[in-house]
């Protein structure tokens, strides 16, 4: 019922986005209804104004509607990734892709910008945490080659 | 303990705080945590796992850095212990073997043991056999204390119980034990007097201080005598007898029924927990005489209006081997220390003592009850008998000779002899108003002069029984003068 909105949704920011638009319709709903529709279009995505308008063609109940979809958007599960630099869409597009194969269902992605792993990603999911960053790989070198690399300075001197 | 990345790689499990209540916090995540777990917060604070939910965990905060919602946390995979040594002697730490300030201050620690540890079984205990001086005549002679006995120590506020148990302080370190004192969330001038007096009577080098203040997060306060207690098992365990004191559970039951209600148990009798006569209860168990080792255990509870049957009171009344009652309308009286020896119960310290002072503790009882029963005789104006006026005599007598100073302490021996010389009617003809200072005199000579030492020492040593005692010292009086 919902699968064709929850598709767009891939971060909990658009979760969050989403969330805020149904909250604008569902106010609006109950005022005017010309106030919905100067909603729909200058408030909402054009997508989800479109699916609602559907909804009212097809006369069905928008509380119940509504109340399912915040329900579907609150159950999806969460990954959350550290990243050095700010993701492009593709690159959300193709990670979001990913993780949903991945887990075999549909799962959000949300994102925590941190220069100072300088790369990579860190990933938590339902409470389990994976450090793939650059800056483990380094510290994990550094403390591995240590001695080393120490030898290597002194012997240069 | 290692950083919260650390703990992070090497778990592999993260939460994130939902919700802070006060002292907890409600962390989702974690997937394979266990209860009584610390976990480390990614602003350093640590926690202590209370419970498993079903889609949170349970976390009582035990720092006083601020938690936020949104951050994360790491399990450490441990339970909370804190490190040991001897170098913890002469110190001042927090429930987490920290300095105040919060740095280290077991640099080497020889081991590491739980905060809450199990009590030893019955197999590892003893009977108590030794007796334990406080140096406070009323206690030592009216309700003696064993070496492994757990004594509850109650009364009102300010009616001198921090002072006896400062008094008690001072008497065992010079006997060699060490002291841990637990202020359980103590306001900071309370603290520094303990401390002030600690450093001035040079006992501090011999002993522990575990301290928390009123500002400190009520998880933190709640761990304070749980912590003395596991410094108190690791000197016993080197062979030391202990001293611990708990000043006072009544303070730690309230904060434990805060951070119990906080975290929506059902509230009992007064809103405290179903499970706090058992926490305390379990507390007290570490506590006792054995193989190694004793545990003295001093508890505290304050009363209100000189009533002991409140719910904590009456509990703690309940798992020690005894109490000494404050008494409020004594202190008005002026008598100090103010304890009613009427009212002041010791279960298994009497059985520690020598013959010569069980005999003296019943003459003294019985003596002071008839006193009791005279004075009240004597309102109704009645006449008095010769013999009605020596006991009503003796009795001014032995009321000054248990009056005591403030932090005096007064060796148990020279309190028997002069007790002893009072009953063979020594003092009977000096002025009430010089009884204080002639037995001061006695109490200095004891201290100083080492051939009296010695001679009271034998003295009570060679008597088996009060009667005995009192008529040698009437016999030798000429010889050996108290003058």
């Amino acid at each position: 019922m919902y699968s064709n909105i929850l598709d767009t949704v891939k971060t909990s920011s658009d979760r969050e986005e989403l969330l805020s638009e149904i909250n604008q319709i569902k106010t609006a709903f109950y005022e005017s209804a010309k106030n919905l529709e100067d909603v729909l279009k200058s408030k909402v995505r054009s997508f989800f104004a479109e699916a609602i308008r559907q909804q009212i063609q097809e006369g069905a109940d928008l509380e119940k509607y509504f109340s399912g979809l915040v329900k579907a958007l609150n159950g999806l599960d969460e990954v959350k990734l550290e990243v050095a630099l700010e993701l492009t869409y593709e690159e959300i597009e193709a990670i979001s892709n990913w993780i949903n194969k991945s887990t075999g269902g549909k799962t959000l992605i949300s994102f925590d910008v941190k220069p100072n792993i300088l790369g990579g990603a860190t990933v938590s999911f339902k409470g389990k945490y994976f450090d793939g960053s650059l800056l483990k790989i380094l510290d994990k070198t550094l403390e591995e080659s240590r001695d080393a690399l120490i030898k290597q300075i002194y012997l240069q001197k | 303990m290692k950083n919260y990345k650390y703990y992070l790689d090497k778990t592999g499990e993260i939460g994130y705080v939902k919700r802070v209540v006060h002292s907890i916090a409600y962390v989702e995540g974690l997937p394979n945590a266990v209860s009584k777990e610390v976990v480390l917060f990614e602003c350093g604070a640590q926690g202590l796992i209370l419970s498993l939910l079903d889609n949170f965990i349970e976390v009582l905060l035990i720092s006083s850095v601020p938690v936020k919602v949104g951050e994360s946390v790491a399990r450490t995979g441990e339970q909370l212990t804190v490190p040991l040594s001897e170098e913890l002697l002469g110190s001042i730490v927090s429930p987490l073997v920290l300095s105040l300030s919060g740095e280290e201050i077991v640099a080497k620690p020889k081991e590491k043991r739980p905060v809450d540890n199990e009590p030893i079984s019955i197999l590892g205990r003893t009977e108590i056999k030794l007796p334990f001086e406080t140096g406070v005549k009323i206690v030592d002679l009216m309700v003696p204390l064993g070496k492994g006995q757990r004594e509850l120590v109650i009364g009102d506020r300010k009616t001198g119980k921090t002072l006896f148990l400062m008094q008690a302080m001072l008497s065992q370190s010079r006997l060699n034990t060490i002291c841990v004192y637990s202020a359980i969330g103590k306001r900071q001038q309370e603290l520094e007097s303990v401390i002030d007096f600690m450093e001035e009577n040079k006992i501090l080098s011999s002993s522990v201080v575990v301290a928390t203040g009123s500002a400190d997060p009520a998880g933190l306060i709640y761990l304070t005598p749980y912590t003395a207690m596991t410094i108190a098992e690791y000197f016993r365990d080197l062979g030391r007898d202990v001293l611990i004191i708990m000043d006072d559970l009544t303070a730690h039951a309230s904060y434990y029924r805060e951070i119990s209600l906080l975290a929506r148990r059902f509230p009992g009798r007064s809103s405290y927990p179903g499970d706090i006569f058992y926490m305390h209860a379990k507390l007290l168990e570490r506590a006792g005489c054995f193989e190694n080792g004793t545990i003295t255990a001093l508890p505290v509870a304050e009363s209100a209006m000189g009533d002991l049957t409140g719910y904590i009171q009456s509990n703690l009344m309940a798992m020690t081997d005894g109490h000494i009652f404050f008494d409020i309308d004594r202190y008005n009286r002026g008598i100090r220390p103010a304890i009613n020896p009427f009212l002041s119960v010791t279960r298994v310290g009497m059985a520690a003592q020598s013959p010569l002072v069980r005999d003296l503790n019943r003459h003294l009882s019985s003596f002071l009850v008839h006193m009791e029963e005279v004075r009240e005789f004597m309102h109704f104006g009645a006449e008095v008998s010769d013999s009605l006026k020596s006991t009503l005599n003796l009795g001014i007598r032995v009321d000054e000779f248990l009056h005591q100073e403030q932090l005096s302490i007064v060796p148990v021996n020279i309190a028997i002899f002069l007790l002893g010389a009072i009953w063979g009617g020594f003092a009977k003809d000096i002025d009430k108003d010089k009884l204080r200072t002639e037995y001061d005199r006695i109490f200095q000579k004891y201290s100083n002069v080492t051939q009296f030492r010695q001679f009271v020492d034998s003295l009570i040593l060679g008597s088996p029984s009060f009667n005995d005692l009192v008529q040698k010292i009437s016999k030798q009086e000429g010889a050996f003068s108290l003058q």
